[in-house]
Order: C-alpha cells, then structure tokens, then sequence
C-alpha cells in the first residue's frame, strides 16, 4: 500500500466520521426560545456569492429547516427561481430528516419539477420545485444548490427570517468579490461584515444567529425582517456594460439601453402633426397625445431576456397597439418628442401601500416606469399604461416615492407628488325616507375625489351594468336592500380626478321594529368595524400613508305618525395625532333629523408609541358609529 | 392517462393534414365579410350590457391518420368576437391550454376596426404567438391580438390536434360573454364510430342543419350565483365518445358498460395494477396497525386514522397515479388518487373488501351516466364494505374522521368498482352538521350585560373551525371567532372543547361582558338578543336564481337565549312565536319564546333539510331568509315594573 492510497483512506475515513459528526440537526438542539411561536426554525441558512467579473457569478446555497408543527408545512418546499437567459440552476440536492437527525431519504432527481412563473403576459421567469414531506412533526429539511448568473444586473438580497413564525438559528452570507468596493445595505440586524483577502478575492461575511420569531405589524412603514441588500458597481448584461455606483450612472445604463429606440414610423408622424396641429399650449399638445394612446393601445407583457429592461421601439407599439410599461412610455416620450416637448421615463417601485425605495442605495429597486414631462413650474406625470386616469394624474400606485428620471446626463433621482387629505375626498350626501313598518327609501350621492374616486373611475369605466351592481351591492352593508337606480358621473371641474356616484335604495328593515318603537342606526350604510389587532410590545413606527377625508351627511325623514322617544348624545369629537372624528346629530324644526359624520387621515409616521392611542381611536370611532335613535308611536 | 388507436395499414388511407382543410371547413359557416357597416352595428338587444360577444363561433371536428399511422383528432375552432366595453378588451389575450402530445396548428387571428369610415385590419404575425410550457404536461399557446379597441372585431382561428380520441373535446356552445350563434359540425371518419350527447337546457332550440351539423343561437352567459353547484354542469355543450374503429385486426368495438370499463380499470397501469402488486412494508404496517384489533370496522378506522395523519394530501384530485404504492408512502404525500390507492392497498392487505368509488366532484360537475367515460370522473376514493355496510373513505384531511366525506364529494353518485359486481352507489348525505348557540344573559339594572355563551359545532362547522385552529393556532382562533376586537364587549374564559372521542363535534364556550351595549331610555332597556351574531351579510339578495341554490349537507343554525331579567324589571313584550315551514319540510324557520318567573327563554332555528333549493322554490326561500335577517335585528324591551 503506498503512501498516496494510505493518504487518501485517511481522508476517506476522517471524510466518514465527519459524516457521522455531522448530524442532521436533532429538533432538541433547538433552543428553546426559538422555538416560542415558531413553526419552522431556519437552522443553517448559508449563502456564499462569487462575483468572477463583472458579468458572471454563482451563487451557493446551504438551507436546513426544522417544520415544528404542520402550519409550518409548506416551509418543506424548495422554490428555486430561474430564467432561460440570465439565471441558470444548477445542482439541486436534497435530504430529509426525522426529529432525532436521522437521514429519512434523500430527494430524487425525478421529484423536482420545472414550472413557468410568469404571472401574466408573456415571460421567461421560471423555477425548479422540490418537496420533501414527512408528517410526524418535528422533521428537518436541508437543501442545497447552486444558481448561476449570467449577466449581471443586480445581485440577490439576503433575507434569512422571511417572515412571521419562523425563527432562525444560524445564517451566514458570504460574498466573495474581486476588490474592496462592495455594495451592500444593512437592515434590521446584519450590520457591517466582516472583511478579509483572499487570493486575488475579498470575503465579505455576515453571521447572524439565535433569532426568534418576529410578528408583523400593521401600519409599518417598512419591513422588519433582517435582510443585506448587494448591488454591483460595474457590470455586464447580454454585452450592455453599466454601473450602478451611484443614481446617476445606473440611469444613465438604463437610458442608453433604451436610446435610440424612440424613431417614430412616418404614418405615426403624420398622426401626431394631425393631433397637435390645432393645439397651441404645450399642456394641450401633451393631452392630445395621451389620450390618442390611451385610446389605441392597452396593456399587454411581453418580456423576454434584456426586453425586461429594455424597451420596445413605438413601431411596435403603433402596429400592435399594445405594449408594457416601458414600451408605452417609450411610446409616449418619442410622441412628446415628436412635437417638441421633453420628457423623461423614470423607474420606480409601483403599489398601493409599498414601501419607499432606499433612496441612499443605488440599484436595481424598481418594477415599473412611468413618465415625466417637465413643464415650465412643476413636472407632470404620466401613467402610461392606464386607459383611465386623467393627464397628471398618478395615483396611490406611484405616487408619494422616490422615481429614478433617466436623462441624457444619467439617473436622478426625484420625488412623485404626495396628496393631502383634503385631495382624497368622498362627501357623501343621503336622504333617508323612513316608514312605519322600518323600511325605507334611500337616496345617497357621493363624490369621491383623487385615491377616492380610482376605484369608481375603474367600476364606472371598465365594467358592464350589471358588474357595477354586484360592485354597488358588495359595497354597501346593509342586510335587506335593493337597489332602484345607479349612475355614475365624472366631474371634470376639480383640481384633482372626481367622480360622482348617485343611487337609490329599497331598504327592507332600515330600522328594526320591536312592538311599537323603531331603533335606526345613524350609520349604516358603509361601515367600517376596522380595529387594528392590539400588540403587546409595538416595535415599529406607526404610518398612515392613504391620507383622506370622508364626510357624511344624512338627512332622516321621519314617519308622521312617529316621534323621537330617545336621541343619543352627540356631537362627538375624537382626536389623534393621525386623525379626526366628529359625529353630529340635529333634529330639525320641520321634523327631519340631520346626521353628520367628518372623518380625517393625515399622512404621517410617529414612533411605535402612538400605535395604543391610534388602535383606540379605531375602536372609539367604531363605537361611535353604532349610535341608535329610538322612535316610538304617537299616543 | 391517455389512450392511443393505431390505424390498420395507415398508407392506404389519405394523409389529409387539416391546414389544408381549413378554408374549406370556414366556408361551412357563412361568415359574412366584415365591413364598416358590420363594425357599426353596436346593439345587441338583451346582451347590450355584454362586455363582449361572441357573433359567431364555429368548429369542425374531424379525423384522419397520423404520419405513425395512429388516428388523430383535429377540431377547428373560429370564432368572431365584438368588443363592447373596455373590460371586454381581455377577450383579445387568447391562452390555449394542451397537453402530452396534443399540438395547436395553423392558428390565425386579426382584428377589425374603423378610422374614418374604413376597416383598418391588422393581423396577427407568426412571431406573435408564444407557447408556454407551464409544466411537464402542459404547454399553453399564448397570442394577443393587435390594435384592439372597444369597437373593434377579432377574429380568430387554429386546429386542435390531439392523438387522445376516445372522447374528443366537448364542443362548448355557451360561454362567459353572450353567443350570437355557435354551429358545430361533425366530419365523420368511415372507420371511426362514436356517440353524441348534447348536454344541457337548450336541447329543444339547437337546429341540426345537416348531417352533424348544428346551430345553437342567442344563448346567454353562464353566470356565477352565491351558494350555487358548480356552472360548468349547465354549460351547453355536445359531448362524443368512440365506440368503434378500424384497426389492426379490423373491427373492434370500445364501445363499453361500466362494467366493462371497470375490468379495463382493473388491468390499468395506472389504477388497478398497483393495487394487485404486493408490498412487504405495507404488508408489515397493515398487520402493525391492526394487531390485537379483530373487529372490521375498527381495523378499517385504525388505518383510515392512520393513512389521514400520515400521507399529506398534495391538494391535487386525481383518478389515477403514475407512482408505485411504496414510493407514495415513502415519499408521505400524494394526489387523492393515491392516498386512496394506498388506504385500499393497506384495508385490502388488512382482510377486508375495498375497492376504488369513483366520483366527480361538485367543483368538477355532474356525471352522465349515460357515457361510460372514465374521464368523467375527477376523485378516486376508498369504500369498504364491512358485512352488509358500505364505507366511503377520503382520507385527504387529517381533521375529519371517517364518516363524512370532503363536501364536495357529495355529488349524488359514485361508481363503486369492485372487482365482483360493481356497483352505482348513491352518496351518502351525512347527518345533520349545526352551529347551535347557547347564551345566558344576566342584566344588571345598570344596563350591565355578563353573559356566558356556549357555542356547539357538528359535522362540517366542526371540520372547518378544526382545520382553522389548525391552520392558526388556538388563541389566533379563539380572537377571530370571538368579539375580542370589538370596542363593546370584552371576552374572557374563552376555551375549545375539541372531543378528542367525538370528532365531529366541537365546542367553543366564552364570557362576554358589556356597559354599553344595551340602550336604557326613560324607563325601558332595550336589547338585541343576537349580541355580536347577527348577520351582516344577505347571500339571497338577488330576486331570482338561474340555477339551483346548493348548501351542500343539510344544517341548522340556532340560536336559545336565557336572560334573567333585573329586579324591578318585566318584558314589555316578548319576541312574536313564529313557525315557516316550506314545502315538503326543505326548510323552516322557528322562533319559541316563554317567560317562567323572571327568566325569559327565546329559542330561534334555522333548519335546511334540503341542501338543494331549485329556482322555481327560490322565491319562498328567499322570502323566508329575509325573515330570518329581519328577525335578528329585531329588540327585546323591557320596562320598569310600577311599583
């Protein structure tokens, strides 16, 4: 036996007793303070990134879960998302263990599953499934596997606690990049890493370990959850070189992957003189435009490799008519410019109530572009893929962030406008016949203004008659009701998108009857018994990002024969930093009672010790709004 | 699963591929031209309101030889569509699902549109069209069609080819927006036979214009109702099945009974086969589980309690399995289908008589009996038969125990394929599933309300708050069942009784405890019994049902209250006594109230026997809930007693 076989026996055999050492994560080595509301404990979760250039790198992932309970269940399951250009999987292993370690099996090749991910539209997004079930808990999952990009953009964030019970016990990522220049943002626990030379490498290393649960609060402003953010200075994407070192080079990247991609077709040139040619002001000519397109185009995906982030040429769009939201805007830019107007596309992270970007860390955080249209005091925007909003008009989908414009001289990075509560307005106006017998007939008109009036705009534009009943219907709370008539009416003379909603109700038991009295609730016909959950130690700050203001005001036509045996005792005023609340009830001389309710959000974010007052507030308010009359028969 | 049929001596029959067929099956149909005047009709009388139409859909269903000599299916489908609202857009993004084998062929598409009194046509471009591979088995063709506005008319066209003939796609006359006319047409093969069946209510208004060749004219929308079965089973439709080829060794019938189709099953790789291998572990596990347990039946719920906890169901249905019963079990998690293989595997190799029941479950629709079409069914579930009973077995939830089946199972029939003498069974409706609420109320003359409730659960509500408490835990449950959010009442002592022995039985009880819930004015209290019960929402609204309303399992909900009146006070009026029978018992409604000394006791139920409510009975029934709401916002009120 020579020297080499011993050698490599000896390393066979401490090999094999490492294996042997190397448990599979016993339950019991759990501590116990992880395992406090938890129903799955990350035990290992190491991610190791190689950045080799500026266009490849790998990424290496090493994940062990302990499912304590079946709601922790559909923790089992590997999800490794891919793509047929940029992101290529690679190895993919598994192994399954019983609450003591013991290896149970180990995944099959055959067990894992490719399927698309593309939500909508056309897409390229894909991703590997595996599942590993066993079902006497607790059982411990462990996976590991590679993913290679190619072509680099951006860099995957590390987030090793995902979510609400879910505890973690030991994460580690590794970032191994070719000089000392490396990107990253730290939140919510990770803090700065470590930081050693290697061979023609520096290791960047961040541990965390000992985790317990976190919950979710509502009304946060941002995640709560650990996480790094990485993102690389230069690099390299299907042959396009950029940099992401600061806002201006990153949108400077994106605006030459774009450039030169806004030559309008010479019929398309012949549309737009035809539609400005009567036009005078720049404001005339930018409308004109839009709702040229608003009228030929919709939304339709298509995004295929680069054309994620690069856009379609307007040809396409003007054939097609259709496009994404880099196309359409593209679109639109290139017609602006047709005519002699600037704009500028600008990226940003679009949704209803989601957070801001991290405005101090340039990078790839957008999934959405909008438009920009410099005018001589302020800017308008444009939302080039809605067929319904006005010229300007944004919405709670864009508004109120930071937007990257991409400019000729590069990325800047910009505000979109902010509403106050008294831009998102619904004044609601409701004459209410009441008879005898508790039913009534009702009569209400509202006028819903900026965030407001989104939803109707939607129901009165979009959808069929009777999809704009079963939505009326759906909306209101009342038992028994039908509903006469409806209309729906745009109001073009505001400052801000308004829209006006009138109907007529057949309420059956508007008030309820007991012998011979009637006991009519003041507010009824849209209720909210919203009250935020109580949470013991609130750890976040609290923010209202929907500022609004609602007013009711409901005129009660009384039954001759009845009168007012018990009024409740109004007005009632509440107040909180982040709102107000008056309820106000009158009997008038001619018989009628007159109802009125005021309800207001500001915009605001406060430290997490406002959150009791502000939960309260939601339970006086919905107290407030079950105030009851009591009539009774004239005797 | 999927069947093939090789063609006998494929070259001595024509090679006609249907591309080449194509402009002569479009001109079956008399589609007019499309020109401005066309464009500019936008009246369509009652399907104004559509946010689409469908002007004219045509298909051809033909067949013809594979170039492997195997018979393959090809239906051509066109369809003309008017756009009408903005929302009606969407019918311009076309998704065609197939699967295996099966290819879209030829697809063509344009739209129509006006500009200044022209039609502007622009038409679909090959490099337009995508093909998704969604999973191993399922690809989808997905195209948009270009400039498409409200206004405009698309139009479009492909053949679907399939080598699955057995049963070819159903032909679907009525779909989600208005039909102006679908035609159907049949080209039959000389050494294919098959049957037809139209399905639906529309039978009396389809025109048969030719030989298999069919028109079915203005037929409205399908439309989802609240509480109704599932829609797909009113769907217009012409379904066809083989029953006869041409092949190797010249005629062969597949024209088969059930009986036929179950020894077929039996013999199936993919059903019966399994089931007659032998597996030494779960051999060993059976004679584990059934140690020292002679009795039948408790042997069958020792492994039926056994497989529900064990073996996770992966929320897919299935009638058939593609894995070895081992594998299954090893791997602890699979399809309906074989979680039930694998209990039949397991009752079998326990001594008793199990055997596959095939269902189609309410989701998936109803089977027609007259079709002995495996296809049919959706769900594949375990029945024993312990001397003269029958058990049916769904082993997919571990909260439910062994009498009561997943509820959309109870879809009327299933086919019991037993290997001796296989059998229609009817469903078995299981007992009476209720929600019964017990409060005791204590007044205080201060208008203080202590309250203890007890709330009792059977059968189904019972499963459902199981798999809740499950799904979030003991105390998350107990806040979203009680008012515990509510600004009124304050919750204490809230505690689940869960009957470890009675599983379909479960019991929440709390106290509740109010100052400002009841009204005092002068000198009267005034009260609402239901407390935080009431309903807030009325799923019968609407004055008139298309189809039938479906509860499922028959229920009851009550409500008794016990309310010890305050010194010095007496009920001014009780609550009227009310009794509402509907015909033949489906339904009824009762409120009892009585007072003994100072205690009042008033007891209202809602009892539905018949889980099926037909249109024509909808309207007493609706007038009937409408009563039943009416009366929870009803209030007691009590007065001072003079002195």
């Amino acid at each position: 036996m020579n020297l080499r076989r011993l050698l490599s026996l000896a390393l066979l055999l401490f090999e094999a007793s490492l294996g042997l050492t190397q448990s599979g994560y016993p339950a019991k080595d759990i501590p116990a303070i992880l395992k406090k509301d938890a129903d799955m404990v990350v035990r290992r979760t190491f991610y190791t990134l190689n950045v080799e250039d500026e266009s490849l790198a790998t990424l290496k992932v090493h994940e062990v879960r302990t499912i304590l309970n079946s709601r922790g269940k559909e923790h089992r399951r590997l999800v490794v998302s891919y793509d047929d250009e940029f992101h290529k999987t690679g190895k993919i292993e598994g192994n399954l263990y019983d609450a003591e370690g013991k290896l149970l099996r180990q995944l099959k090749k055959k067990e894992i599953k490719d399927v698309s991910t593309t939500q909508s539209g056309v897409g390229d997004s894909r991703a590997k499934v595996a599942e590993l079930t066993h079902t006497q808990y607790p059982y411990t999952v462990e996976y590991i596997y590679d993913l290679t990009l190619k072509g680099i953009f951006y860099f995957p964030s590390w987030v090793p606690q995902r979510g609400e019970n879910m505890a973690l016990e030991q994460g580690k990522l590794t970032v191994l990049y070719p000089d000392d220049q490396l990107r990253y943002k730290s939140l919510n626990g990770p803090g700065e890493p470590d930081i050693t030379q290697g061979e023609g490498q520096y290791r960047y290393t961040w541990t965390l370990s000992q985790l317990p649960p976190v919950q979710w609060e509502p009304f946060s402003p941002s995640t709560v959850y650990p996480r790094v953010l990485l993102a690389p200075n230069a690099f390299e994407i299907a042959g396009y070189r950029g940099n992401a070192k600061d806002w201006q080079s990153f949108g400077k990247f994106i605006y030459e992957l774009n450039q030169d991609r806004d030559q309008l077709p010479e019929a398309l040139k012949q549309e737009v003189a035809r539609l400005t040619a009567d036009k005078t002001t720049p404001l005339e000519k930018i409308e004109a435009l839009f709702r040229y397109m608003q009228e030929n185009t919709r939304y339709v995906s298509v995004q295929l490799g680069i054309g994620g982030w690069q856009s379609f040429r307007p040809e396409y769009v003007y054939e097609n008519g259709y496009g994404d939201c880099k196309a359409l805007s593209n679109y639109m830019k290139a017609m602006l410019n047709e005519v002699g107007i600037p704009s500028y596309q600008a990226l940003v992270y679009a949704g209803t109530n989601k957070p801001d970007i991290y405005a101090d860390f340039p990078g790839n955080q957008f999934n959405h572009v909008i438009l920009a249209v410099p005018q001589a005091t302020d800017t308008l925007w444009l939302e080039c893929t809605s067929s319904l909003n006005p010229v300007g008009y944004l919405g709670d989908f864009t508004e109120n962030r930071h937007v990257l414009l991409l400019t000729p001289e590069g990325g800047k990075l910009v505000r979109t406008p902010s509403r106050r509560p008294v831009e998102n307005r619904q004044i609601r106006q409701a004459e209410v016949f009441l008879e005898a017998n508790g039913n009534a007939r009702v009569l209400v008109s509202t006028l819903s203004t900026g965030y407001q009036q989104e939803a109707l705009r939607q129901v009165a534009k979009v959808a069929t008659q009777s999809e704009q009943e079963d939505w009326l219907k759906d909306r209101i709370d009342l038992g028994n009701f039908e509903i006469n008539s409806f209309s729906f009416e745009e109001v073009d003379t505001l400052s801000v998108p308004a829209y006006r909603l009138n109907y007529e109700l057949a309420v059956n038991k508007w008030a309820s009857v007991s012998g011979p009295r009637l006991f009519m609730g003041l507010h009824q016909i849209e209720q909210s018994h919203f009250v935020p959950p109580d949470i013991d130690h609130r750890m976040q700050d609290v923010e209202v990002s929907y500022p609004y203001w609602d007013r009711d005001s409901v005129t009660f036509h009384l039954p001759a024969n009845m009168r007012l045996e018990a009024l409740p005792e109004t007005p009632i005023s509440l107040e909180n930093p982040f709102a107000t609340y008056e309820a106000h009830l009158q009997p008038m001389e001619d018989g009628t009672l007159i109802y009125t309710r005021d309800i207001k959000f500001y915009h605001k974010r406060l430290g997490p010790e406002t959150y009791q007052g502000f939960r309260e507030f939601f339970q006086k308010v919905t107290k407030a709004d079950q105030l009851l009359v009591v009539l009774s028969g004239k005797s | 699963m999927k069947w093939y049929i090789s063609a006998f001596w494929a070259g001595i029959y024509l090679l006609m591929t249907p591309a080449q067929a194509q402009s002569e099956w479009v001109s079956l149909f008399n589609l007019p031209p499309i020109n401005a005047d066309g464009l500019k009709i936008n009246q369509f009388g009652s399907f104004d309101d559509a946010e689409a139409i469908i002007l004219q859909e045509g298909g051809v269903q033909s067949f013809f030889v594979g170039p492997l000599g195997n018979y393959q299916g090809n239906l051509f489908r066109i369809v003309r569509i008017k756009i009408l609202k903005e929302s009606g857009l969407n019918q311009a993004e076309v998704e065609i699902p197939y699967y295996g084998e099966e290819r879209i062929m030829s697809i063509q598409g344009a739209s129509y549109r006006l500009q200044n009194d022209q039609v502007v046509v622009a038409e679909l471009k090959n490099n337009q069209i995508f093909i998704e591979e969604a999973n191993k088995d399922v690809h989808i063709i997905k195209f948009s069609i270009p400039q498409v506005q409200v206004g405009s008319i698309i139009e479009y066209s492909y053949s679907y080819q399939t080598p699955y003939i057995h049963s070819p796609q159903p032909w679907y006359f009525q779909h989600n927006i208005p039909t102006l006319s679908s035609e159907f047409v049949i080209l039959p093969h000389e050494h294919l036979e098959f049957t037809y069946l139209y399905l639906g209510d529309m039978q009396e208004r389809v025109r048969e214009v030719g030989e298999y060749h069919w028109i079915l004219n203005d037929i409205p929308p399908l439309k989802e109702e609240a509480f109704a079965p599932n829609i797909d089973d009113f769907r217009q439709r012409m379904i066809m099945q083989l029953y006869g080829y041409v092949g190797s060794i010249g005629y062969q019938s597949v024209a088969q009974d059930w009986d036929e189709l179950s020894i077929d099953l039996w013999n199936a790789d993919y059903l019966g086969k399994p089931l007659r291998k032998s597996y030494k572990d779960l051999d060993a596990l059976a004679a584990k589980l059934c140690q020292g347990i002679p009795d039948p039946k408790a042997r069958m719920v020792a492994i039926y309690d056994y497989v529900r906890q064990h073996i996770l169901w992966n929320r897919r249905r299935g009638i058939s399995t593609d894995q070895k019963l081992d594998d299954i079990f090893n791997a602890r998690q699979g399809s309906s289908a074989e979680i039930h293989l694998l209990l039949i595997y397991l009752l079998n190799a326990a001594g008793l008589e199990a055997a596959p029941l095939l269902v189609s479950t309410r989701d998936h629709g109803a089977v027609i009996q007259a079709l002995p079409i495996y296809q049919q069914f959706n769900q594949l579930l375990a029945c024993v038969e312990v001397g003269e009973e029958l058990y049916v077995l769904n082993a997919t939830d571990p909260s439910r125990p062994f009498n009561y089946l997943e509820d959309t199972d109870l879809n009327y029939r299933g086919w019991f394929m037993r290997k001796k003498d296989p059998v229609w069974l009817i469903m078995p409706l299981p007992g009476l599933s209720y929600v019964q609420r017990f409060v005791q109320i204590t007044l205080s003359p201060e208008g203080e309300i202590q309250a203890t409730v007890q709330e009792k659960l059977k059968g189904y509500p019972a499963f459902e708050a199981r798999k809740a408490i499950e799904a979030m835990g003991e105390n998350t449950y107990l806040q979203k069942r009680t008012p515990s959010h509510s600004p009124t009442f304050t919750v204490s002592d809230a505690k689940i009784m869960l009957h470890e022995s009675d599983e379909d039985r479960l019991t929440i009880s709390y106290a509740l405890q109010t100052q400002d819930y009841l009204s005092i004015l002068n000198d009267n209290l005034f009260l609402s019994p239901w407390l935080h019960f009431e309903e807030k929402e009325h799923p019968f609204s609407a004055k008139e049902r298309t189809y039938p309303v479906d509860f499922q399992y028959p229920q009851q909900h009550v409500l008794t209250i016990s309310l010890a009146l305050p010194e010095g006070y007496e009920f001014e009026t009780l609550p009227q006594q009310v009794r509402e029978v509907l015909p033949g018992d489906a339904s009824r409604l009762q409120v009892l109230a009585q007072q003994v000394g100072n205690l009042a006791q008033i007891r209202y139920e809602l009892l539905l026997l018949d889980p099926q409510i037909q249109p024509e009975a909808y309207p007493a029934f609706k007038a009937l809930y409408d009563q039943w709401l009416s009366i929870q916002g009803s209030r007691l009120v009590l007065k001072k007693k003079a002195e």
